[in-house]
Order: structure tokens, then C-alpha cells, then sequence
């Protein structure tokens, strides 16, 4: 069970290289406040938002923000959230997926990029 | 006269020992999946390109995906190389990856990408991660 609620505030698609504002907004579900680390992620990396900490109280909600550059792809923003328990670990608890689409193309234009790893 | 009627024992009892034979050979000589230190990995990058042409740069490195999905790449185990892609198309390229001979044993993930020549080797056109990917024996 998790005890946030993630959702991502963010245009469906952009022009590439145009720069995306991304909100966070962090629900916490639980019957008290605790510490929480948001991270944006997009695809598997840049973060946008990194490891922010925050004071949540019970049923609160908080904001995080960042900002990326459109790649010059379909993407997708991933956010997680990890608290901060009273033994001082943290653990992972909600995440949030969002697409975002390019909306006109790059000077290049790459698709259905795949990888194959062999022995020569 | 009654034809003499034909002894398939023998026949079938070489049959049985060469494959016997062939499969004990195929069985000790049988490598398990995957790459040692010190041989060449070919990473082939299938894409398709839509552009005027141009020069980019291939780029597949070894490392781990970490929480978050935070690709944490590896000293010594990214390669890359010039591509010359002439117009739009559908394009197969195999990039060169010699392992060191002192890897230890253990899987990775991959990350391979593509950018353009004045990009830094962190950023990319388009970029593909592949979890246990390549699996180093010992």
C-alpha cells in the first residue's frame, strides 16, 4: 500500500528541444506527516527532479517542480516517491508515468531505435 | 529359396553410438550463454533515420540501471564510433566493443544511443536501455 499519491502536471507533447515544465503533486494519504523524496525522471535519465525532500503533513498535498529539454522522441515522465521512515531508511512508495510526444520533428529524426548485444 | 532375412542390430547399435558420441562431443564442447573477458562484443543498433544526412556518432556502454531507473555508467566500458548516413532510411550498424581482459564475471545492463557529433557523450538523439543485457562468464 502506498501512502502518496503522484500526479504529473504536464503539456502531452512539445516541440523538440522546447523546454517542459513539470509539476509534481504529491499527495500524502496517511494519517500523519512524514518526509518525502520526489524524482522526475525522464525516460531512464535525465533527473529533472532530483531526490527533493519535503515535509508532508497528513492529507497534505506538495509540489515539486523541474524542467527538461524535449528530446527529439516520444518520451515518457516517471516520477517516484520514497519516504523516510522512522528508522531513517527510506523506501520507495508510489509512481507515476506520464507520455510525451514530439509535436514536429528535429534537424534528425530517429525511430524504433533497437539494440542487440552479441558475441563477434 | 527363402531369402535370408537381414540382422538390423548392429546397424542400429552404431546408430545409437554416434549420436551418443555426437551429443557427449556437443555437451563438453557447449559454452554457456555469454561473452568471456577480453572478447569483442558487437552491439547492433537497428533504427530508422529521416533527415537530410549526416554525421552522428553510435555509443553503447555497460553499467547497471539503478533505482530510479538511473543509468550508472561503468569507466573503461563505453564505445562509440562516427556513422555517415546519407539520407533517410532504415539503417543496421554494428559497433566494435572490446572487453577488458580483467571483467569479472557478472551481468549488465545496457545503454546504447545516438547523437550528433557536437553533442556531449552523456547526451543523445534517442537513447534505448536493455536490463542483463550482456552476461560476462567467468
Amino acid at each position: 500500500m502506498a501512502f502518496t499519491e503522484i500526479t504529473i502536471i504536464a503539456p502531452s507533447s512539445a516541440a523538440w528541444n522546447e523546454s517542459v515544465q513539470v509539476e509534481l503533486k504529491v499527495k500524502n494519504t496517511w494519517s500523519s506527516g512524514f518526509y518525502v523524496y520526489a524524482v522526475g525522471i525522464l525516460d531512464t535519465s535525465p533527473r529533472f527532479i532530483d531526490w527533493e525532500r519535503a515535509w508532508i503533513g497528513a492529507g497534505e498535498t506538495r509540489s515539486f517542480y523541474g524542467q527538461f529539454q524535449m528530446p527529439a522522441y516520444d518520451a515518457a515522465i516517471n516520477a517516484y516517491t520514497y519516504y523516510e521512515a522512522s528508522d531513517g531508511l527510506l523506501y520507495g512508495d508510489a509512481e507515476e508515468s506520464k507520455g510525451i510526444s514530439i509535436e514536429t520533428l528535429g534537424p534528425a529524426e530517429f525511430r524504433n531505435l533497437t539494440c542487440s548485444y552479441s558475441r563477434a | 529359396m527363402a531369402e535370408k532375412e537381414r540382422d538390423w542390430v548392429p546397424a542400429v547399435a552404431v546408430g545409437v553410438g554416434a549420436v551418443g558420441i555426437g551429443a557427449g562431443i556437443y555437451l563438453f564442447t557447449r559454452k554457456p550463454k555469454g561473452v568471456d573477458p577480453g572478447d569483442t562484443l558487437i552491439a547492433r543498433f537497428v533504427f530508422n533515420y529521416r533527415g537530410e544526412g549526416g554525421t552522428f556518432i553510435i555509443q553503447a556502454s555497460l553499467g547497471n540501471i539503478l533505482l530510479g531507473g538511473w543509468f550508472d555508467h561503468i569507466d573503461g566500458l563505453t564505445w562509440s564510433r562516427e556513422i555517415a548516413l546519407p539520407e533517410s532510411g532504415a539503417y543496421e550498424e554494428d559497433l566494435e566493443c572490446p572487453l577488458p581482459a580483467a571483467l569479472t564475471a557478472q551481468k549488465f545492463d545496457a545503454e546504447a544511443t545516438i547523437r550528433s557529433t557536437g553533442m556531449d557523450w552523456l547526451d543523445y538523439i534517442v537513447k534505448v536501455v536493455a536490463k542483463d543485457a550482456v552476461e560476462v562468464r567467468k
